[in-house]
């Protein structure tokens, strides 16, 4: 009888090997203090990274990508994490707007920014979330008004990741009279650049500008914008949602190692490596970090063998939250009173207590863990809805 | 890299599934646990359709184990499969006695003494809680030689063999206290080849336990699932109310996480693994720890989500509860496990 494998096969591991290999001489220096590398860097990553082959690996060749399995881009999420690389920029890009367009997009669209995605040229940001429409996102409240041509939008959309530095934007708006609110919205490629377009930074409690507010004032969007049907935005966007959740978990979870390493690290530099409780509290951490990373490759399995995001994908993303926030929240703790520091004069120039801030948005960022547990309620257990 | 069921193995699961819900379906189990503590004819049939076979892979017996769980299979299978001996009669292993509190001290001490005779070894000695010993023929046990602890096999039935019955929390799965004075022993494995043979006892029974566990927590969710989707009360399914969805939701999250690492464990402590030193002790450890959570957790939501009717002897949630509990507290704590990942991870 055949088992699982949970080994890389030959291919995949020489896949692995050449990817560390060209990691270790590309990569900048990682900061010492595990400090978020600047902007500039990040573009230019994304587009090395692009020149090396590995942008778009589970795209189809057709499409400029390396047609690889899923199991390879969750190799790079790995490496790229062990290695200290930075963020991949253009992640909504690369993981959401291009399997949409490569999904729903007209050939002209596909020509206009695959490319460019992949390229790191065109970085995209989704605008999605508006002050009246979060959790509930059929509230959508951003108008496009028929107009020859195209459409003209006004509205705001909040939260962005991203827009400050995007060029491109995958918009959500309504474009139907008054109805069924899932109809009569459609998705849209908007130009940053279009006249009518602010986009004011947001500061987020750590003191980063991750994501900012868009507002739009009688911006024009001609017909090639629409992206599928015209009022019928709703499964783009939900397509967009499903990619954001599947694969992405591998990435999280590659991160998550890393994350805990340097927390046993800093266990063992604030003098806690005997401490029973704090030796407890780490292993039980480990427990919970193994089997999302386990879980994140029963995913991929998954998607390999269906081509569809399994229920698990909404288990990684909802405990992976989780975790994150009591690595961040033990570490803070195990600083003691020199918690209370920050900027130069802190423990690692302040890293945790800036990624316990940010990582409270881990829970509402992506679908807010309540909304994940209705989901798995309502689509995997199989109970009412709640309105 | 490849992380799921094969067709064989997805084919295995669902026959036996089918097997089990409909040979112990709920209200024979509760009876059985009631009664006599396990099925007289479970045992040959079990047999029969390849249980004990030998080409079986830790993985497959795990999709058994955790099968089992979720049925609460009333046959002395886990008690037999930790102890592995050659044929196909039911088995237990007896380690804990008044001088070995945890399986992974075994090879270090035993209060039961053996000595060599002209007529063979002879066994003599307490060894405590010894599980399902009322089902069984065999036993493995470890005693103590004149060079140090070995591992010995007794007939159940062989002279100078006590069997003293415990009132136990799992009907399902009894303790007993075996009393052995002068009893005739067979040596299974020498004072060398013992700490080998004892870890590798310790990764198939903590395994296949974690698959069990992990069964149990999955009977658990179901049993919510369908009162949440059913039970109606302010003109709605309660289902529909967030304090039952999430908790539902959240033993769901906890059955997929421990699944993930139960495989894992089976995978590696397999004979197919590849192990590097500590990894098999890890990868066990971690699955021991979230599956009996997820077991013990997984029913105390179940209890809540079904109200006072789930606080009944006659609703079966209580058997499940009773075995993830007997879980929870079979040999070492899920600290001590936690203690031996902390060592690997921060040094001792
Ligand atoms: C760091 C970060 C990055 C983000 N990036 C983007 C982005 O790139 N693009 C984008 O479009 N959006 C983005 N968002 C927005 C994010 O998607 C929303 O914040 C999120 O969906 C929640 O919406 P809301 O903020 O309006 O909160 P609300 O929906 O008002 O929720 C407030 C609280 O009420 C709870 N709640 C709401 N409805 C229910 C319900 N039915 N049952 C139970 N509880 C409920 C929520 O769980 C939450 O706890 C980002 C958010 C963060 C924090």
């Amino acid at each position: 009888m055949s088992l699982v494998d949970l080994n890389d096969s030959t291919e995949q591991a020489a896949f692995r090997a050449g990817l560390r290999a060209w990691l270790r001489e590309r990569l900048p220096e990682p900061a010492p203090d595990g400090a978020p590398p600047d902007p500039a860097d990040l573009r230019d990553w994304t587009k090395q990274v692009h020149a090396a082959g590995y942008a778009g690996l589970t795209w189809p060749v057709a499409y400029g990508g390396r047609g690889l399995s899923p199991v390879h881009q969750g190799i790079f999420a790995e490496e790229c994490a062990l290695a200290g690389a930075p963020d991949q920029l253009n992640v909504i890009g690369l993981n959401m707007v291009g399997p949409t367009l490569i999904r729903y997009g007209t050939p002209a669209q596909q020509e206009r920014h695959l490319a460019a995605i992949l390229a790191g040229d065109h970085v995209f940001c989704q605008g999605f979330s508006e002050p009246e429409a979060g959790s509930d996102l059929a509230a959508v409240r951003t108008a496009a008004r028929r107009v020859p041509g195209g459409f003209v939008v006004d509205g705001e959309k909040l939260w962005s990741s991203y827009a400050p530095l995007a060029d491109h934007c995958l918009l959500l708006a309504r474009t139907g009279p008054d109805g069924p609110r899932h109809r009569g919205l459609t998705c849209f490629l908007l130009d940053m650049r279009a006249p009518g377009v602010t986009v004011r930074p947001l500061r987020q409690i750590n003191g980063a500008a991750e994501f900012g507010q868009i507002l739009l004032d009688g911006v024009r969007i001609g017909d090639d914008c629409v992206v599928g049907e015209v009022d019928a935005g709703w499964a783009v966007a939900m397509t967009t949602l499903a990619h954001e959740r599947g694969t992405f978990g591998v990435t999280l979870n590659a991160r998550l190692s890393v994350q805990f390493d340097r927390l046993l690290a800093t266990v063992r530099a604030t003098g806690h490596a005997d401490d029973p409780l704090v030796r407890d509290e780490v292993a039980q951490l480990h427990v919970e970090v193994q089997a999302l990373r386990w879980t994140g490759y029963r995913a991929l399995t998954g998607l390999q063998r269906t081509g569809e995001p399994g229920p698990e994908s909404a288990v990684l993303k909802l405990h992976w939250s989780h975790v994150h926030q009591r690595v961040c929240d033990l570490a803070v703790r195990l600083l003691g009173d020199r918690a209370a520091l920050d900027g130069p004069d802190a423990f690692w120039a302040g890293y945790w207590q800036g990624q316990l801030l940010r990582s409270r948005g881990n829970t509402i960022e992506g679908g807010t863990s309540e909304i994940l547990r209705g989901l798995i309620a309502e689509r995997v257990a199989g109970l009412p809805r709640w309105r | 890299m490849e992380f799921g069921f094969t067709e064989q193995q997805r084919h295995l699961r669902e026959v036996t599934r089918a097997y089990l819900a409909e040979r112990y379906p709920p209200d024979r189990v509760a009876a059985l646990a009631d009664g006599a503590g396990h099925a007289p004819d479970g045992w040959a049939s079990l047999v029969e359709l390849g249980w004990r076979d030998g080409d079986l892979g830790l993985v497959e017996q795990a999709v058994l184990a955790d099968e089992s769980g979720y049925a609460l299979h009333p046959v002395p299978w886990w008690s037999t499969l930790c102890a592995a001996l050659p044929g196909t009669a039911p088995a237990t292993v007896a380690c804990h006695d008044d001088d070995c509190a945890t399986l992974d001290a075994a090879h270090r001490a035993s209060a039961v003494r053996a000595v060599a005779g002209p007529g063979g070894w002879r066994v003599s000695g307490v060894k405590r809680l010894v599980p399902d010993l009322a089902a069984v023929t065999e036993v493995l046990l470890t005693a103590g030689t004149a060079e140090g602890v070995a591992l010995f096999r007794v007939r159940r039935d062989a002279a100078g063999v006590t069997v003293v019955d415990r009132a136990g929390l799992d009907g399902l799965r009894r303790p007993a206290d075996l009393r052995l004075a002068d009893t005739p022993a067979e040596p299974v494995a020498g004072v060398a080849g013992t700490p080998a043979a004892l870890r590798r006892l310790r990764w198939r029974a903590y395994t296949l336990l974690a698959a069990e566990a992990l069964g149990v927590a999955r009977r658990a969710y179901d049993l919510a699932v369908a009162h949440a989707r059913t039970r109606t009360q302010f003109g709605r399914p309660i289902g529909a109310f967030q304090g039952v969805s999430f908790r539902v939701a959240d033993s769901y999250v906890a059955v997929e996480l421990a699944h993930s690492l139960v495989y894992r464990a089976a995978w590696l402590a397999g004979p197919d693994g590849d192990r590097p030193d500590g990894t098999v002790d890890e990868a066990v450890a971690a699955a021991v720890v979230a599956a009996r959570d997820a077991a013990v957790r997984g029913c105390e939501h179940a209890i809540q989500v079904l109200g006072g009717i789930g606080m009944t002897w006659e609703h079966p949630v209580h058997r499940w509860y009773r075995r993830a509990l007997w879980i929870r507290g079979f040999d070492a704590p899920s600290a001590r496990h936690r203690a031996g990942l902390a060592r690997a991870l921060l040094g001792s």
